[in-house]
């Protein structure tokens, strides 16, 4: 079972509350994530990625396991935590400000809030294999 | 007993004002898809109770939304515009090719006669269609493909495709505007078109004639007039008699001829109203005063229309959305600003009131006459 956490926006677009869980087949990857995601709520399709390239949008960024992984690749394997759903994958609105103490709430720009930071301080962030 | 509905879009979300036929008593339903910016609802005229909305965000990108019960509620449709074929480039800024990308909706026209045809113009400019109530859209891509195409270049604020006019006397007629390519009409149901921008002319490109390149802001048309439009240009109010062909200018006596908005009124095809705005520096109203214009001869003499609207340290600007008219007897038009204000004036612009003072800046206005 995957964790996911949405921004504010896409959980009033997809009616669902701050996490859902998914299951997903094969290797868990951003893209096989995002897949299930989609394929489970279509109304979010083309707001995480783009409906041609399939690429992340570019104010849309991915958190897991206290690491960015917005720039890997979408087949790179996610984190062990995030596939044993153990930690959440977090989609989030592009931040504005950082956040050195990784524990208040991210600022953001224009957007509204996004919920809490989305890092763990659990410490093993091992990829799965 | 008639009722009024007026759908605003705004930059944060959209609103639904209601009132009955008498225009004094408002209420407010809102914000609809709040935080998110709304370029444009709009109801069918076949059934009002179907609305289509463009919601974006530069974060989400696009979606659409529609309504079966006139607003009430909302189902997001498809939101997947893909250019047909490859899409080729158009003049970026500095006049070098870009490729065409999409980025946002900015009109959604219903069909005048199926509810479940809607178009959509869009950003970067190209007209999609959809004949499943929004789920699926295709490209008309006989316009992107027009021999211009790769000369067109973006106005300010984006290449966008914000005006489709559909002839309700010629099912096969469609009128759209493009910033800043200018107008373009297709004669066979959007399969060819042809740019027609004969007797604009604009100053500030190379070639003040040119067949493209014009920054046309917004056309209107009287249905039961389709041959006569009425264009507010970057500069200049425009008036063509021919559904197109050519077009004269009519700015006449305005105080500036710069502006966003052209509309008509529903029972007088000759009587049309702008909001001249300073400067395209400036955007905003010449000397503080926000005033209508409206001409009864189909431009040329216009008269201010002042009765109830700020007339001292009026700031804001009016977008080229955000007016529009019901259809009522004695007929009503309004108009949003980016200051939150929709003003009303229910007979005919000679007085003014505003039935939401507010709200977030105003994109797009548009209203429903029911009965």
């Amino acid at each position: 079972m995957i964790r996911v956490v949405l921004p504010q926006h896409l959980r009033t677009l997809a009616g669902v509350g701050r996490e859902v869980k998914l299951d997903v087949d094969g290797q868990v990857t951003q893209r096989s994530v995002l897949d299930a995601l989609e394929s489970r709520y279509p109304m979010l399709r083309g707001t995480i990625r783009d409906q041609a390239t399939q690429k992340r949008r570019p104010f849309v960024r991915f958190f897991a396991c206290e690491d960015d992984l917005s720039h890997e690749s979408p087949d790179a394997p996610l984190p062990e935590k995030v596939a044993s759903g153990a930690e959440a994958f977090y989609v989030i609105g592009a931040i504005v400000g950082g956040c050195e103490q990784k524990t208040e709430q991210v600022q953001l720009g224009d957007t509204g809030d996004i919920g809490p930071v989305p890092f763990s301080r659990s410490g093993d962030c091992r990829r799965a294999t | 007993m008639s009722e009024v509905r007026v759908l605003v879009g705004t930059r944060k979300g959209a609103f639904v004002l209601t009132s009955d036929g008498k225009r004094r008593r408002w209420d407010i339903s809102g914000p609809h898809f709040g935080g998110w910016e709304i370029y444009h609802l709009k109801g069918s005229p076949v059934d009002p109770n179907r609305i289509y909305a463009s919601q974006s965000s530069g974060w989400f990108g696009q979606v659409i939304q529609r309504s079966n019960d006139g607003g009430k509620t909302w189902t997001p449709v498809g939101n997947k515009f893909a250019y047909d074929g490859v899409p080729g480039t158009h003049q970026w800024y500095d006049g070098t090719p870009h490729p065409w990308e999409f980025k946002r909706a900015w009109h959604l026209e219903p069909s005048l006669t199926d509810p479940d045809i809607v178009y959509a113009g869009v950003e970067d400019a190209a007209l999609f269609r959809s004949n499943d109530a929004g789920q699926t859209w295709q490209e008309l891509p006989g316009l992107r493909g027009h021999g211009s195409g790769p000369r067109w270049q973006p106005g300010a604020g984006g290449m966008c495709l914000h005006t489709i006019l559909l002839d309700p006397k010629n099912p096969g007629r469609i009128f759209i505007a493009i910033s800043a390519a200018g107008a373009f009409r297709t004669d066979d149901a959007g399969q060819t078109w042809q740019p027609i921008n004969r007797g604009l002319r604009s100053q500030y490109i190379p070639n003040p004639t040119a067949e493209v390149g014009h920054c046309v802001h917004r056309i209107a048309m009287h249905p039961s007039h389709p041959d006569v439009l009425f264009m507010q240009k970057h500069w200049d109010v425009m008036r063509s008699d021919d559904g197109g062909d050519s077009w004269k200018e009519v700015s006449g006596n305005l105080p500036s001829d710069f502006g966003f908005p052209i509309d008509v009124h529903a029972h007088e095809p000759q009587t049309i109203y702008v909001v001249p705005i300073k400067s395209d520096s400036e955007h905003y109203p010449p000397e503080g005063k926000l005033r209508v214009y409206r001409s009864r001869t189909g431009g040329g003499e216009w008269e201010p229309l002042t009765n109830g609207l700020p007339q001292r340290d009026c700031y804001v600007n009016v977008l080229r959305e955000a007016m529009a008219v019901d259809s009522l007897d004695s007929c009503g038009v309004y108009f949003g600003t980016t200051g939150g204000q929709v003003y009303a004036s229910a007979d005919a612009g000679d007085n003014w009131a505003p039935i939401v003072r507010d709200l977030p800046a105003v994109v797009s206005v548009e209203v429903q006459t029911l009965s």
